[in-house]
């Protein structure tokens, strides 16, 4: 078989997808049929070095499940309630103030958890109940958690930026530093969206009665502030300050924050045994899902690359003869239509060894490439049909409908889409603070 | 059948784009016009197939057909390979060709890879020379001036430093810098001047240690299935090997080029080199060889190829050191 | 049958709760390293490995657990509009053409590669500890060996749906 006709094939082969099977089988299947096919038992040979000696065995990725465990933790130790209670209150007083408060909220927590699962659920479960209590428009509300919740794979730490680094070539602590600002970004971003559009509509966001507002400049304001706010942001600074001075490696930080948000649970009387086993069992069954795509996506890109398949790619992008810039946004295109029926880490695995080293060869920063695919990447959270944010919005049933969180995304991925450009016209966004931050 | 292209796969042990994958395609762009074009090497970079600690295992099982890398590697399924790339203490880019060209060290190679079970054909690629000792961020002359440091490096010599007290980290070689930029480390080992250049270290750390006692030499080995080796028509056999041993010459000559252009690059760039107190070279010299012989009291295999690198080096070296002029 | 079943299904549940445990051990290995690290200046070398063996056993010990509880993520956007005895068809299909080759493939190469590791009695390259990779590598080996029953478990169920047109729980 030649090399084109493999990659064709295997392209194709994709769409068994759609028969709804897990990803994770049809895309160690498809590389096992192929790899077969191309270079027969030689491949069958490739199979436990690239997952027991590769995906298994690596030390940076030992993060992902202690990022993921910390994240599980936070959600059980009561600190979003508390947190939510204040920043509620001191936004009430505004248009879309429980909205604001829930991208704030969800900026926070996105800074404690790797994923996006656990911190969109807390956050959902606390948030929609009074918002539609609030007669909040049902979209404008979808759309604030689905995408807030997603801020959680984007801005650090983040098992999206562990999972790339080692593929690329490139540091996962550069990573981190460098999504930093491209996540505050898109965070303010959905602020100004909420602001001004509740300016205009205030039905949509209404104000809260009086009662429960709470001037930010007095006294009680700053003592309940730092009461219900300081434990999050210790934990905050503690994880990435440890990872950004240069304390800890990302896995290392991974378990001093576990014991910094177990530590919050056991102060706040949030934390049982019977919480802490549930959250294990969490952790493990999350850990097991991501790390299976990625075993069964090695499986196909082995024998994708074995066969050829990886020039044949970089040949005919370059044969359009687009020029380096060209190829680059086809790219992302690519990744934005998968971002709409695969799974993000089937992406990430699939598209990161394919791509890298053409984009490498056609001279931009890996640095700069990997913040960009990330960022592309995360907006796969949010475009439907198969839109993992809104999963888990559905998932918790809070009283929202499918039709209404598929409207409430649309102005948010929008806001996505203008950040990804902006760091792709100006790279400094991404690439001033690990720069600065090296120094 | 004549006119039948062979086409083999090659993987290297570093990413695309650096020092040692442009030996790789340098050597297979040989391969290919020694053999007129009958033999084609598809070459893959470090990882694209395999991870590269499996390379040998993967050459021995066919899971590809050409493994380039180095024996040092093999640490974790060979103890005594990485005498067959570096040792410390011991012999550099010229003693380490003439052990394995006439010292019995080929045969010895390949015995090991037959000792040990590896269905692969030894070949040698180029040497590198010295490799830099240490890059840091303050000046070490003397043993001392080493106990404060955290140092990246690399196993046998982080090992035998590890034993004397002194404070090791291992780290993959992409997290070396930013951990060096944090402070997590403060001092690193990597490579030899020309890969060290590339590699941006020296904006972090002005201070360059040598002479190189943990790595005297590096050995470029070509590891290839016996299958696939034995299958070759001998004609097209015969012009890979040649090809080979003309990258082997050509290149070693080609990376001296680079390093000489690299040592003058950090020159201009501020960079100071230490040279270390003889005693302390001495010193860290004989920690080496200790540590070796302790290891050949555990393994007779070890034993045998330590004991052959010793002995030609009692036969090579006075001739080696009367044989030259003190430039 | 169902007895069988049913064994499966707690053996998955039972490694996969009991190996979920894995990842508070790596958070206290990594506690002593950084504290032995920064409070007595004495850096550990077994924690590296210890690190990403602990990591890569958690991940597949849990692999059974999470098929279980259906934690895998599929593309369900045909599928969950489908009657249950229509998803068990496609099911039995997907198994057969989808499951059991890879699992098959899977099992026997990962194990083999396993015991060559015991037998051979590989180490690690990496770090200066090198430890023995056996172990470790037989736990990878057993979280597939468990999914795979786990998978056959499910097939089992889908199949009898299929046929009978409703689940037999009892
Ligand atoms: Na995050
Ligand atoms: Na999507």
């Amino acid at each position: 078989m030649s090399p084109e006709l493999t990659t064709i094939l295997m392209i194709a082969s994709l769409f068994i997808l759609l028969a709804g099977f897990p990803l994770a089988f049809n895309l160690g299947t498809v590389g096992l049929v192929f790899g077969l096919l191309t270079t027969g038992q030689a491949y069958l040979y490739m199979i436990p070095m690239r997952v027991v000696n590769g995906i298994l065995s690596q030390y940076i990725i030992a993060a992902v499940p202690l990022f993921i465990f910390m994240g599980t933790m936070m959600q059980t130790s009561g600190v979003a309630e508390r947190a939510f209670h204040i920043l509620n209150r001191w936004m009430s007083g505004i248009n879309g103030g429980l909205a604001l408060a829930t991208i704030v909220l969800a900026m926070l927590f996105a800074a404690t958890t790797g994923v996006v699962g656990a911190s969109e659920t807390a956050i959902g479960l606390l948030v929609v109940p009074p918002m539609l209590q609030a007669k909040y428009s049902k979209s404008l509300a979808s759309g604030c958690v689905c995408a807030g919740g997603t801020l959680g794979i984007l801005i650090p730490p983040s098992i999206m930026l562990i999972l790339y680094a080692p593929m690329a070539g490139v540091s996962v602590i550069q990573m981190f530093s460098g999504a930093v600002i491209p996540g505050i970004l898109l965070g303010t971003f959905y602020i100004i969206y909420v602001l001004v559009v509740t300016w205009f509509k205030p039905e949509m966001g209404p104000k809260l009665p009086t009662e429960e507002q709470l001037n930010f400049f007095t006294k009680e304001s700053l003592i309940l502030g730092l009461k219900y706010l300081l434990p999050p942001i210790s934990l905050i600074v503690l994880v990435l300050g440890s990872i950004f001075v240069g304390f800890a490696s990302p896995t290392e930080a991974g378990a001093v924050g576990s014991i910094g948000a177990i530590l919050l649970g056991l102060i706040y009387r949030r934390l049982t045994w019977k919480e802490f086993r549930e959250n294990c069992f969490v952790t493990i069954r999350v850990t097991s899902m991501i790390i299976f795509i990625a075993v069964a996506a090695s499986m196909f890109t082995g024998a994708f690359l074995g066969a050829g398949c990886g020039d044949v790619i970089t040949n005919f992008l370059k044969g359009l003869g687009l020029g380096p810039w060209g190829i680059f946004i086809t790219m992302l295109l690519i990744i934005l239509f998968l971002g709409m029926f695969i799974d993000w880490i089937g992406i990430l695995m699939i598209i990161v060894p394919i791509f890298s080293p053409m984009l490498m060869s056609l001279g931009f920063d890996p640095l700069w490439v990997g913040l960009v695919v990330c960022t592309s990447l995360q907006i796969s959270f949010l475009t439907p049909p198969f839109a993992y944010s809104i999963f888990y919005l559905k998932g918790i049933n809070v009283g929202l409908e499918l039709p209404e969180m598929y409207k409430g995304i649309v102005p948010f991925v929008g806001l996505q889409v203008l950040v990804v450009i902006l760091i792709i016209v100006f790279p400094q966004l991404c690439l001033w603070l690990p720069k600065v931050l090296a120094n | 059948a004549k006119g039948k292209v062979i086409k083999w796969k090659v993987q290297g042990f570093v990413p695309a784009g650096m020092l040692y994958h442009d030996i790789l395609l340098h050597m297979a762009d040989r391969v290919k016009k020694a053999t007129g074009g009958r033999m084609i090497w598809e070459v893959y970079p470090a990882g694209a197939l395999v991870p590269p600690f499996e390379g040998i295992k993967a050459v021995s099982d066919g899971v590809y057909q050409v493994n380039f890398g180095y024996a040092g590697q093999w640490v974790g399924k060979i103890q005594v390979a990485p005498l067959f790339c570096s040792v410390p203490g011991g012999f550099n880019s010229i003693d380490m060709q003439m052990w394995l060209e006439h010292g019995g060290g080929k045969e010895l190679h390949q015995e090991m890879m037959d000792r040990y079970g590896f269905n692969v054909k030894v070949l040698h690629g180029p040497p590198l020379s010295m490799e830099n000792f240490m890059w840091s961020k303050k000046p070490c002359r003397t043993i001392e001036d080493f106990k404060g440091l955290k140092m990246r490096m690399m196993p046998l010599m982080g090992d035998v430093l590890t034993r004397h007290g002194m404070s090791v980290v291992f780290m993959p070689g992409g997290e070396i810098m930013p951990n060096l930029q944090r402070g997590v480390i403060t001092a690193a080992e990597y490579s030899i001047p020309a890969f060290d250049k590339t590699l941006g270290i020296w904006e972090v750390c002005k201070y360059v240690m040598l002479p190189g006692v943990h790595q005297p030499c590096g050995q470029i080995e070509v590891l290839v299935n016996k299958n696939a080796y034995k299958k070759l028509p001998a004609d097209i056999r015969d012009q890979m090997e040649s090809a080979i041993q003309a990258s082997r010459f050509l290149d070693w000559l080609w990376m001296e080029k680079k390093n000489i252009d690299a040592v003058k690059f950090f020159k201009e760039k501020g960079i100071q080199t230490v040279v270390m107190e003889p005693e302390t070279v001495k010193t860290l010299v004989k920690w080496a060889w200790e540590y070796l012989d302790e290891l050949s009291e555990k393994d007779a295999f070890f034993k045998k190829v330590w004991e052959s690198q010793k002995a030609y080096g009692k036969q090579w070296y006075p001739f080696f050191n009367t044989h030259n002029l003190p430039h | 049958m169902e007895k069988v079943l049913r064994i499966i299904d707690r053996m998955s549940e039972w490694t996969g709760k009991g190996a979920s445990y894995l990842v508070m051990a790596m958070v206290l290995c990594i506690m002593y390293e950084v504290v032995m690290r920064y409070f007595f200046d004495r850096p550990q070398t077994w924690v590296f490995d210890t690190t990403y063996m602990l990591y890569g056993a958690h991940a597949m010990l849990g692999a059974a657990y999470c098929h279980y509880t259906k934690g895998h993520v599929r593309m369900d956007l045909l599928y969950g509009r489908l009657r249950p005895r229509t998803q068990a068809i496609v099911d039995v299909v997907c198994y057969l053409l989808l499951f059991f080759p890879l699992f098959i493939v899977l099992v026997y190469k990962i194990g083999g590669h396993a015991l060559w590791a015991v037998s051979y009695g590989e180490r690690a390259s990496a770090s200066s500890w090198r430890p023995i990779l056996g172990p470790f590598k037989l736990a990878i080996a057993l979280g597939v060996v468990l999914f795979f029953l786990q998978g056959i478990a499910d097939f089992i169920r889908s199949l009898y749906v299929a046929v009978k047109g409703a689940s037999h729980e009892s």
